[in-house]
């Protein structure tokens, strides 16, 4: 007989479900939605894009721009991005109704100007990642807009320069 | 091998290992072998493709250790053969013997061991699909692979890309013997199943006389993802999806196999949150598990109600760490969240709130006259066929097999607690449900005394590196049984990574489960090793599309899945974009 | 001329308030079970969506359409012959065997549709169900004789007595319990047991023949909870005004309903072989009890 307790049971709890989407969901505030960069604060260093487990962060170099791409339908809401990132530049907001009929709604996209180099003129990194590497490294300037195969050689030029071995 | 030496032993520790280590030098000492210590407490033995067989003997038999998985490698590029890999498992020390047998590339074969030991049946077919190593003296089959799978491709060899998909062969349809009973399909598509397997019941009037198994149709490539594209810092948030529901046991296995073998010192408190999470993880499957039984057996009250516990479980795992599943806290050398005393309050009282109605509901759940009578005598699993498969968790529980990978090997905070492994006798599965009901209650006084017990501290370890060419394997007691990942290092990302999930062990015994059982009680029985599909399948999946003609009425429902397998439109368009 | 018109307003209301109480049934499953469950109307809706579908037959099952519209009409037609409230008049004594005729052609209906599938689950579930209705339908015919003989058959009003007797009680539990099992809830539902047989003897019906289905299923529950209600009702009958008599009726098996509808919630799916020997044994029991009370004049 101990079967009919459900009577119990069932008024104790109440009724637990909610009309969702009538009424708010029931998230608590640890909660992991989607992330949203910030343009000001991102460099394009593109760390975000090397420990993101399923790629949903890309990194893709055309021309004269970076493009850091965040497609949402990839994205597994772990945050790790927001850990790596050197800048704080990613935060972790609350949303979860992310579901639309059209696909280009779930990319993000994000576009950093990238610098030429002086010498051989192809564009390597970003700006603003150029002036984040450089903020406490004295006299970096000389190398700064320089490619790294460029730099190399310049600076192989610049040391047998100064120890006179090279005629200028 | 019980003597008085062994029940006061630290199982695992170094001593264990020594131990194990003479042992077997006694043992094998007339086979030509070399017996050297991997990570912890393993142990690897190589032995030539001769004797293979006699030392499987020797360690499974006379040592009585249980299979816990074998591994196949492509190996051909460090020494020019595909290596296999016996795991046997010896719980009185805690150690774990590796039988190591290599197989040059130009005679690509292995003896069979599935005579002597039954648990390793489905293994040796997986490295034969999926390596293309050969096994002699038994019947084979394809056991991973679809029909139409090319023969000369084998996905896991190093030569293969991960992202191949071969075009489907067409084949000529194989007609099975006829039988007088029919053949009645549970599966692919049930809606006793949660996922999609197929089981062919052969019944006469209402009592099944045979099972037939058909599984791997949600094989998702992996472990060879793991092994070509990802990372050793991504891999964690990736296994923790190769299972809905025990998903933090797949990722804590990754990571402290990668621990074990980079030898990360993991601090105490990063030890304590983890084993936290898992018993959190164990009450919630537990309790998914009893809803989905009641609601089986027709008793839909109990499957609300349980599943309405349940919900505070989640509730607590999102507030703990960010998400109500995949928790994504695991990375090598420790954890990303932390537990601060007012979590640690709000965890107290919502385990008080839990244990109260789960006892209420039990003692009504169990005592609706319908739910008894049909989980008591069903679905029989004797000793000694719990012994030959080498089954884990509560089915071997359930059987009268004192298994539990947290007391037989032990790992994380598990060693600070006190707690019972409930042990039944009868094998049906009324057992099993109570084995997991009691689990629950020791789950919550676990979680009781390690948050008591919590040490201060870090949560993590910054710094580490990881040598490649190291073998290392670790276990953990997911909901389901034991979950055991194998892991050869390599140089940014694993070189050889296997999960071998509980269920994967567990099918084989469902055979002489549902003999001479009624139509009625397969689902309850199917559902009662609690079976997690998602874990057992591993490999690619292939989109195939049949062309074949089928005559056999009895894979009608197969053919039909198989063509409603809709063409995925949204990964055309991802793939492009 | 008011017993007619009676007898009619009782179809009419039957035919339209059945799916809400199927709706009132369901949310009172959904209060046990601690939810806020659909709303009171969506048996309706559901018949309605069905109907919208297409129709899709079989090659071997082209007779189910007009079986599933036969199978309405008989359910109809067992509704006239039930007597509402105090139409008693209209109960003669071919009423008897004629309802016991309507009530196991409407089982063997259900039976015929599971078999004309040709899908293993449906045979199945029809084989079950035929082993349970016909130890059912022989508890049940026996009870409604039992019931009848202590209120005369209706051969002539006289006859029937307004005392109640110990037999007519273990014969108003025998009804009860047949009754009960007859309407296919848990822990009989084992024809149509999804979670086992993939719904069993509907898993071949679509679209609106499974919405004729359906719907004649929910009035055979109603006509055994009428069954059940008519059997406490009928010594009262006599006492009150025919249209208060009507509308008592009514209610009371509504109340009927809901006490099948809780019923359903508290238990867990019963077994083939385990409910035949179940019900057997209780029947026996019941059966034997009620015929030593008769015979010793209780």
């Amino acid at each position: 007989m101990k079967f009919l307790k459900l009577f119990v049971v069932a008024k104790k709890a109440g009724t637990v479900t909610r009309k969702y989407p009538f009424e708010e969901p029931l998230i608590t505030e640890e909660f992991r939605g989607e992330i949203k960069i910030d343009p000001e604060k991102c460099v394009g260093c593109g760390a975000c894009t090397l420990i993101c487990p399923p790629s949903a962060l890309t990194m893709r170099d055309e021309g004269n721009v970076r493009l850091i791409r965040y497609f949402v339908g990839r994205c597994i809401f772990c945050g790790m991005c927001a850990e790596v990132c050197p800048t704080n530049a990613i935060t972790i907001t609350k949303e979860f109704e992310l579901a639309t009929l059209d696909i280009d709604d779930l990319l993000r996209d994000l576009l950093h100007k990238r610098v030429k180099c002086r010498i051989c003129g192809r564009p390597f990194l970003t700006t603003k990642l150029i002036k984040y590497a450089n903020k406490d490294i004295p006299g970096s300037d000389n190398y700064a807009d320089v490619c790294p195969e460029c730099r190399s050689k310049l600076s192989i030029k610049n040391i047998l320069k100064y120890r006179g071995d090279l005629d200028v | 091998m019980k003597n008085n030496d062994v029940k006061t032993l630290a199982k695992g520790s170094d001593k264990a290992v020594d131990m194990v280590l003479k042992l077997l030098k006694e043992k094998l000492s007339k086979y030509n072998v070399r017996i050297s210590r991997a990570v912890a407490n393993n142990l690897i033995v190589d032995v030539s493709r001769r004797h293979l067989r006699d030392v499987a003997k020797i360690v499974h038999n006379e040592l009585g250790a249980y299979v816990r998985t074998c591994v196949g490698c492509d190996e051909r590029n460090k020494n020019g053969c595909f290596a296999v890999y016996h795991i046997f498992g010896l719980d009185d020390y805690g150690v774990n013997v590796i039988v190591r047998t290599l197989a040059p590339a130009n005679d690509v074969k292995v003896p069979s061991i599935a005579d002597i030991a039954p648990g390793a049946d489905w293994c040796e077919l997986e490295f034969r699909d999926l390596l293309g190593i050969n096994v002699t003296g038994r019947p084979v089959y394809r056991l991973i692979l679809p029909e139409d799978w090319p023969d000369d491709l084998h996905p896991l060899r190093k030569d293969v890309p991960y992202g191949v998909r071969p075009p489907p062969v067409k084949r000529e349809e194989v007609t099975l013997t006829e039988l007088e009973s029919p053949g009645i399909p549970v599966g692919p598509y049930h809606p006793a199943l949660h996922e999609p397997e197929y089981f062919e019941l052969y019944v006469e009037g209402e009592t099944i006389i045979d099972v037939r198994y058909r599984g791997f149709h949600i094989h998702r490539g992996i472990e060879k993802l793991g092994e070509s594209k990802l990372t050793y810092k991504q891999i964690p948030f990736i296994a923790e999806r190769i299972c809905g529901i025990c998903g933090f046991c797949h990722s804590t296995c990754y990571v402290m196999a990668v621990e074990k073998a980079a030898k990360i010192e993991v601090p105490e408190r990063a030890e304590f949150i983890r084993a936290i999470v898992l018993e959190i993880e164990r009450i919630h499957s537990h309790l998914l598990w009893l809803g989905v039984a009641c609601h089986l057996l027709g008793y839909d009250a109990g499957f609300m109600h349980t599943w309405r516990i349940r919900e505070a479980i989640m509730k607590l795992a999102e507030y703990l760490t960010g998400s109500r599943k995949t928790y994504g806290i695991n990375i090598i050398g420790g954890v990303r969240k932390d537990i601060n005393k007012e979590k640690i309050q709000n965890v107290l009282k919502t385990l008080d709130h839990i244990e109260r109605e789960v006892k209420e509901l039990l003692d009504m759940m169990l005592s609706v006259p319908e739910v008894k009578r049909r989980l008591t005598g069903t679905g029989i699993l004797t000793r000694g066929e719990a012994r030959k498969l080498s089954v884990v968790g509560p089915v071997a529980r359930a059987s009268g097999l004192n298994r539990d990978v947290r007391k037989d090997y032990p790992y994380l905070a598990y060693k600070y607690v006190s707690f019972k492994v409930p042990v039944y006798t009868e094998g049906d599965n009324l057992s099993r449900t109570l084995v997991r009901v009691e689990e629950i209650f020791e789950s919550i006084s676990i979680i009781r005394q390690l948050l008591d017990r919590l040490p201060s501290g870090d949560i993590k370890v910054e710094k580490y590196e990881i040598e490649p060419d190291k073998v290392s394997t670790a276990s953990v007691e997911a909901p389901r049984g034991e979950d055991i990942h194998f892991l050869i290092t390599g140089k940014g990302r694993p070189y050889r990574w296997k999960v071998r999930a509980p269920t994967y062990q567990n099918i084989p015994a469902l055979r002489p489960m549902l003999r001479e059982q009624m139509l009625a009680d397969a689902p309850i029985t199917i559902a009662s090793i609690d079976p997690c599909f998602s874990c057992t399948d591993r490999v690619i999946v292939i989109e195939t599309r049949n062309g074949k003609v089928v005559s056999v009425k009895r894979i009608n429902i197969v053919k039909l899945s198989r063509r409603r397998w809709p063409q995925n439109e949204v990964s055309k368009a991802l793939r492009s974009s | 001329m008011l017993y007619v018109s009676l007898q009619i307003a009782f179809i009419i209301l039957t035919t339209l308030i059945v799916p809400i109480l199927d709706g009132i049934e369901r949310k009172i499953k959904a209060k046990l079970h601690s939810r806020i469950g659909p709303p009171i109307l969506q048996t309706w809706y559901d018949i309605r969506k069905l109907f919208a579908k297409e129709l899709v037959l079989t090659r071997t099952a082209f007779p189910i359409l007009l079986v599933s519209l036969v199978m309405v009409g008989l359910c109809i037609l067992t509704l006239l012959v039930i007597p509402a409230g105090s139409s008693w008049t209209f109960f003669s004594s071919m009423s008897l065997p004629l309802l016991i005729v309507l009530i196991a052609s409407i089982h063997s209906l259900i039976i015929i549709t599971s078999i004309v599938s040709d899908n293993l689950y449906a045979i199945i579930g029809g084989f079950r169900e035929l082993t349970i209705g016909i130890i059912n339908e022989i508890a049940l015919i026996i009870a409604l004789v039992l019931t009848l003989i202590n209120v005369g058959l209706g051969y002539s009003d006289s006859q029937i007595t307004t005392g109640i007797k110990v037999s007519y009680i273990s014969a108003v539990i025998l009804l009860a319990i047949s009754s009960y099992v007859a309407s296919g809830r848990i822990p009989f539902d084992l024809g149509e047991a999804e979670p086992e047989l993939a719904s069993g003897v509907l898993i071949e019906l679509s679209g609106p023949v499974l919405g004729t289905v359906l719907y004649s299923i929910i009035l055979k529950r109603f006509i055994f909870a009428s069954i059940t209600a008519l059997a406490l009702f009928l010594p009262f009958m006599r006492l009150l005004n025919p249209l208060l008599a009507f509308i008592l009726f009514i209610l009371l098996i509504i109340a009927v309903w809901i006490v099948h509808a809780v019923t359903a919630v508290l238990l867990g799916r019963s077994r083939v072989d385990i409910a035949t020997r179940t019900l057997i044994c209780v029947y026996i029991a019941l059966i034997s009890l009620s015929t030593i009370f008769i015979g010793v004049g209780l």
